[in-house]
This record gives C-alpha cells, structure tokens and sequence, in this order.
C-alpha cells in the first residue's frame, strides 16, 4: 500500500480518516493543513488510530507517495499557494490525485500542470451514460435506497454515508455507494457525476441521465442496497442563502426510488420544534419523511443572520451534539459518529426496508 | 419554574398591559409593538386610548379587537435572563474569533483633549508602554489559533499614535505572512495622519494596510483639539501636507484604503466642518465618517453650543433626502452615512419577520460576543472585549495572553441584564438596547447604576431611529 498525505486538511475531510479503511490502495500517511489556519496539532481519531494534523508539507510529502488534493473547507487555498504545493509534489515525483473539481477552470489549469505520469484523476468513464441518446424515460431501480440529504452545506453527509456502508458491508450487505462529493473513488464509492452540476443541461434531462447511470451501476454491480449521497442543502434558508432553492435535491429524489431518507442538520436551538418542522417542510416539498436526522457537529453562526453574505458556520464539539441529543430524547435523532447510534440507524433501515417488502 | 415562582411571576405581570410603545412624528402616530417587533401606524382615538385611557367608540373597539386578533399588544415579557449564545460562548471563542487590535503603544506625539488618553477620562491616560514584538506575536498566534471557522481575519494597529511604533508594525506584519499561510489577513490602523510620511509608504501599500485618519475639519476647529505635545502647535498643515503625498504618490490606494474620521467638537459649527471635509477636492473621493466626542467613561459632559444640533439634525434630514433620492454615497451629507446604520439595522431585523413574541429565556439587545468580532490586546498583556472599553477595570478584563479568555468572564460581559433585570424586563426598548460594557463599568466594576445612566440616551435614539425608519419607509425608501 501507498503512502497518502491529505493536502488541505480541514474539518470537511474528518470522514475521510475517520473511515480511512476504506481507502482502495492507499495508507493514510499524512494530513497537512495550512499554518495559517490554527489546525496544527489536532487530533483525529479513526478506530484505533490517532492522526495529528501537521503544518510542514515538505516535511511529510518526503514520508508520502502521493498526495490527494481535496477541495477546501471554510478557508480557501490561495491559488498561489495551491500552485507551490502543486509544483512541489511533481518536483518530488509523487502520485496526484486532484479532486478540486468545485472550480472548474482552476481544476483544468491545476490538471494541465501535473504531468500524466503523475496523475490521478478519479473518474469512471465506464459507466453508461444516455447523454446524446433519445432517452426518454427512468428505469426500474429494483435495489432498495437510502438517501442522505443534508439541510444545510457541512452537515457531515459524507460522514453518514460511509458509515452507513461500512455498517451494512458489515453486515454482509453488498452495497453500491454514489456519493454526494467529487473524488470519492478514493474511498471506494462513485462519485457524484459533473453532468447534474453542468450548467445548460435541463432538469428532465438531469433527472433521465442520473436514473440511468445508477441503473447501470446496479446492473454492474448487483447490490443489495444503493446508498446515495445528495449534494447542498434541502431548502432555503432565507432569500439570499437558498441553497438552490432544493433543485438539485428534487432532481435526485425524482430519479430514484428512495425508501429511506437520512436527513444531516446543523445543530439550532429549540430543536424539537425544529425538527419537527423541518420534517414537515421536506415532507411537504419532496414528499418523503425522513426516517433518521443526523445531528452535525455545527451550528449556524447566527450574528449575521440576517445579511446577504454567506451564512458561516461556527464548530461543535461531540460531546455537546451528544448531549443534546440526549436531551431530546428522539430516537429518530442521532450522531452517527457514535457507533451505537449507527447501528441502531442501520437496524432501522433494515427494518423499514423489510416491512415495505 | 416553580409554581411558587409561577405565581409570583403572574402577580408580577397581570396588571402590567400590552408591551408597547407611543411614539408620533408630525405627520402620524406609531405604535411599536415589542412582542413583534413591528411599528405600526395607528389612529389619533387608538393613540389617546393607549396614551390617557380615552374611551373608544365603536370603530375604535373593533380596531383594538382587530390588533389583538392579528396577535400584537401581548404582556410578554423575558422571564429568564440568559444570552440566547451563552451556550455557544466557548465554541465562538475557540473557533471564530476574527480581529485583533494590538495596542502597541499608549504614547502619543499629539495632545487632543478629547482623546481618551488626554487625561479627561477615567479609563486612560498617555504612558511610553510600548507592546514588545513577542508580545505582539503570541497574540497573532492567539486569534490563529482560534479563528478557524472565519474566512478573513483582521490585525488592526491601536495607540496611543499606532506610526510611533511602525517598526513594530512591520515586524508585525512580516511575521504574520510567515506564519498565516494560507489565511487572508487585512491589516488596519488609525493614525492621526502626523507620522505618515513618504518613506512608509511602499510598506502600507504592498500590505494592502486599511487606513483611518483622524481629521476634524478645517485648521481653524482641527487644530483647536488636534495638537503637538510640546510645542502645542496645531497638526493640521502636517496631516494636509501627507495626505497630499499619498494622493500623488499612490492615487488608487489613496482612493480605495484611507478613509477619514472626524470627532466633532459640538461647541463647534457642524456646517463648517461638513462643508470643508465634503466640499475639498482632496476628500472628494474618500469615505469619510465622524461621531461626536464621546463622553464613555469622561469626567466631564460635552456641552453642545447654539449652532451645533439644528446644523446636524439638518444634516441628518439632508441625508435622509439623498437616501430618498438614491444617492446615499455621494451627496453633501455623506458624512452622515453611519447614522443611517442603525435604521438599516432595523430594517434588517424587521426583513427576518415578524416575531412571535418575546422569548422566555432570553437577553436584551448591546452587549457583543466578547472577544469574538473583536479584541484588544493591550500593551502589557491583557485581553478586553474592544479598544473601547475601561483598561482600568479588572470586570472588563477578558483574560490574558498566558492563560487566555476566561470563559466566565466573557459570559458575564454577554450577560449584562443580570445586573439591570428589573430596569430592563419592562423596559420597551429591549430588543434595540445598544448598551454593552464599554457602557457599564465605572471603571472599577459593573454597575447597575452607571448602566442607568445611559438608559434615557439610548431609548432617546432608538425612539428617534424607529420613527426615522418609519418615515423613511412611509416615503417609499426601498430597505431591501
């Protein structure tokens, strides 16, 4: 197995090591974060292991084979140094896998840079696409899905797809994994593919396109279970933060058959109320309930509520999303970080999933 | 709650009537609504109703009907003191601290009486304490360390004069573009426009610096206040004659990085000052603010002459009309700007919705998260909420750079109403209170009366910001 080191670190990628198991090829070797960015020195924990979050890249790119470039957090990479870190790790001959794909000019400019020896760029062009064809219509989806949805950006959905993989992988479950991130072929699952965030494609084609890719991911694969992953948030939040006003979430639950919807929220005060209401208003809107809320470990930043900027988000901790949870007493509210919560999640699903049967 | 408790509570409120407030512009009578948070227009039998207990006839009883109905006039008032981000204190301290001002000198090469240093005010007074660069550097490691979640930080430079310690500032400076990599720092100061001059310059623009000059207006009312220590000569020809460098030097960082502060003296004409620091040329393009001298924790009052109000509150009005006219940025009042701010604040909360009502655990409006938006460090060492505050008083002290912010403590400056509960659970201006504790410490400790002292202030203001609002709004003033 290849050394890896993780360039930028953020709290974004936490999933990521925490699942770093089910990384195909790869050992986690290294996180590196910006010194600027006050990460140095924190602890990630994933099983057994424990990861400190380092600030000197040369020093770790030395100990590494390759480096995976993943897309920022809250704080933005300056493109000046991206490039340097870029230009280091060809100089130092290692492996690039570069899934900064949110921009897509930067993204071409930064692949043009890295020599094709070098580079990886994970993306299944195997996979069975209608575009250009007369398709008209969605296909059958004949395996059961569970959706992960999340409310808000950085609920922590890729956090919940993975663990619900590794739950039901454990349970002997073959299960197919599309997630609602780029680059996650990393980790074994496809990733959410660029045509649906593609400009100048239309809804009815987006919804055709994306059923027909999983059909023919399930036909591949034969799972036992689809997990999909949905990017963005579910619903506006307010008339300038409107997430998309839940466009792309609308497409996909258009697309597939969904039975069971994992809904990822920010943590806000007067929670039950909260919930309440937002499983009221994803009801009413997608017209699906959701059978478990995951509780992230982030809350709105709320002093500026009500400005036009973009919302920012101020981090928790898990001891205080647990302790809320243990507050409300709900046992459709979880922390999925919490092994026991998930596997309660799991035997819900399973359970759901067997009395629709 | 207790039913003991309970019952108290309700003897306590049943008799107190809706939680309301009058007020009347020439032209119509409002009626603000705390519970909702909305102002509304009401009729002169509604307004003698509520003012005198006039008795209603029968369109009056159905309006009152009416505006119970639509859920305005409740009794509610918060029962429970607590800061609605008590809980979130430790997390914003920890991970979204954005600013920090670095006091890196108290000295001053000028004399102005009005400055907090001059020795007219309790918190400060002038010294040669000067901030050390390890100071200053475990500082800047500080708000790295605890700003994660902002996307932009700032440094700002804070005296005494900042330029006095200008090689401090450049240590400051280099060292945090060694260390805050991959972070967007905006480095700030305001100067008295003395000590800048020509060979600081390429520094104060390749570092993109933000740069506030304290001028009050035309020589004759600058130099009045603004003087050297010393010689006791007026500065102002020396600000005009390095300002002048900067515009010819560096026009763009000129136009787009120096703004210009002016503290009005109201002894003084607001129209001349107005006239000169809108009418020259030099600050033709320049945003420019101002703000009468403050009298926070000042041993005398300031005394306003005849001219003074009737030439602001024209200049307020004049304002207003450019507003109207959609030419806020760029007419002959534009010094005025940041009084609208308030207004606009409002406008910002009435663009949320309306409120249900007040809620039962909660807090009054003014106090900051402490610490958070922004904080001071000063020269020798000790964290406060902002430079505003009394360095003399241990109950505004955050904490120190050794053991860093006491939680406690910051919770305690968020909490301010614990010391006023019964002047503020009645108190109709509740949500708008902009009373923090720069505000509330008498220089030794918090105190409640102190706090008093700025109530009839305050409620003054935000009575006058509703009716601007409401005005403004009346007249088709589009607030977003």
């Amino acid at each position: 197995m290849e050394q890896l080191m993780i360039y930028p670190y953020h709290r974004g990628v936490e999933a990521v090591v925490r699942h770093q198991d089910m990384l195909t090829d790869w050992k986690l070797a290294g996180l590196v974060s910006p010194k600027g960015w006050g990460l140095g020195n924190d602890t990630v924990v994933s099983g057994a292991k424990k990861y400190i979050v380092e600030t000197e890249y040369e020093t770790v790119l030395k100990r590494c084979d390759g480096v995976w470039f993943v897309e920022d957090g809250t704080l933005k990479l300056p493109p000046a140094l991206l490039e340097r870190r870029l230009r280091q790790a060809i100089a130092g001959g290692k492996q690039i896998i570069y899934t900064r794909k949110r921009d897509p000019e930067a993204y071409e400019n930064a692949v043009r840079m890295i020599p094709e020896t070098l580079r990886i760029l994970p993306v299944d062009t195997e996979i069975p696409d209608p575009s250009g064809r007369a398709v008209t219509y969605c296909m059958d989806i004949h395996t059961p899905v569970v959706a992960v949805m999340g409310l808000e950006e950085n609920t922590e959905k890729l956090e919940v797809q993975l663990a619900l993989r590794q739950a039901f992988q454990k349970r002997g479950y073959r299960v197919l994994s599309v997630s609602s991130g780029m680059g996650t072929e990393m980790l074994g699952m496809y990733s959410f593919p660029d045509f649906m965030l593609q400009p100048g494609i239309g809804e009815t084609e987006k919804i055709i396109r994306y059923n027909h890719r999983i059909a023919a991911l399930e036909k591949r694969e034969e799972p036992e279970l689809i997990i999909a992953g949905i990017p963005g948030g579910a619903l506006p939040f307010n008339r300038y933060n409107h997430n998309g006003y839940g466009m792309l979430q609308y497409e996909i639950l258009e697309a597939l058959p969904v039975d069971y919807l994992v809904l990822c929220l920010p943590w806000q005060p007067d929670l039950h109320k909260r919930v309440q209401e937002i499983g009221m208003d994803i009801k009413n809107k997608y017209q699906i309930v959701p059978g478990a809320y995951h509780l992230a470990a982030i809350t709105q930043d709320t002093i500026d509520l009500v400005s036009e900027k973009e919302r920012e988000f101020l981090t928790l901790d898990r001891d205080f999303i647990r302790r809320k949870i243990k507050e409300e007493n709900d046992p459709h509210l979880l922390d999925v970080t919490d092994g026991k919560s998930c596997d309660s999640l799991t035997e819900d699903i399973i359970n759901c999933l067997s009395e629709q049967e | 709650m207790g039913n003991n408790e309970e019952k108290a509570y309700r003897k306590q409120t049943g008799e107190e009537g809706p939680f309301i407030h009058l007020m009347e512009t020439s032209r119509h009578k409002y009626l603000y609504d705390v519970n909702t948070n909305e102002v509304l227009r009401i009729s002169d039998e509604l307004y003698e109703y509520f003012r005198a207990g006039k008795p209603l006839d029968e369109s009056g009883r159905e309006s009152l009907h009416r505006l119970r109905e639509e859920g305005y006039l409740k009794e509610n008032r918060t029962r429970i003191v607590e800061h609605p981000l008590t809980e979130l204190l430790e997390y914003y301290l920890k991970y979204k601290m954005s600013h920090l001002v670095l006091q890196v000198t108290q000295s001053c090469n000028l004399r102005c009486e009005y400055c907090v240093y001059s020795g007219a005010y309790h918190n400060r007074t002038h010294s040669d304490r000067r901030m050390s660069f390890e100071m200053a550097k475990k500082g800047m490691e500080y708000l790295l360390a605890h700003s994660r979640d902002s996307g932009r930080i700032g440094i700002s430079f804070y005296g005494g004069e900042p330029l006095l310690a200008f090689d401090l500032i450049q240590d400051c400076v280099n060292d945090m573009k060694r260390e805050a990599e991959g972070r967007q720092v905006d480095f700030h100061f305001t100067t008295n426009g003395t000590l800048l001059t020509g060979e600081k310059l390429p520094f104060l623009v390749e570092n993109h610096f933000s740069i506030l000059i304290s001028l009050d207006g035309p020589e004759a009312i600058h130099d009045r206040h603004r003087k050297f220590a010393g010689s006791g000569n007026g500065s102002h020809q020396t600000v005009i004659q390095n300002i002048r460098k900067i515009q010819e030097q560096y026009p763009e960082f000129y136009r787009s990085n120096i703004r210009f502060n002016t503290v009005l003296d109201p002894q003084n004409s607001f129209a001349e000052v107005e006239q000169y620091m809108t009418g020259e040329e030099l600050f033709r393009e320049n945003r420019l603010l101002c703000n009468i001298i403050s009298d926070m924790y000042s041993k005398t009052r300031s005394v306003y002459g005849e001219v003074f109000p009737a030439e602001y509150e024209y200049g307020i009005a004049g304002h207003y009309l450019a507003m109207l006219e959609g030419c806020e940025e760029d007419h002959r009042f534009r010094m005025l700007q940041n009084y609208a701010g308030q207004i606009k604040r409002i406008a910002e909360m009435s663009r949320v919705g309306r409120q249900e009502c007040l809620s039962e655990r909660g807090h009054r409006g003014g106090p900051c998260l402490p610490g958070v938006r922004k904080l001071f460090l000063s020269a020798d060492g000790f964290f406060y909420p902002c430079e505003q505050v009394s360095e003399s008083s241990k109950a505004s002290r955050l904490g120190d750079l050794e053991s860093g912010i006491d939680l406690e403590k910051a919770g305690n400056l968020l909490n301010l109403e614990r010391y006023t509960r019964e002047m503020c659970r009645d108190c109709w201006a509740y949500r708008y209170c902009n009373i923090c504790i720069a505000r509330a410490d008498d220089g030794e400790t918090i105190s409640a009366p102190y706090i008093q002292r700025s109530c009839a202030f305050m409620r003054e203001s935000v009575e006058n910001d509703l009716l601007d609002y409401c005005t403004l709004r009346d007249l088709g003033y589009d607030f977003g």
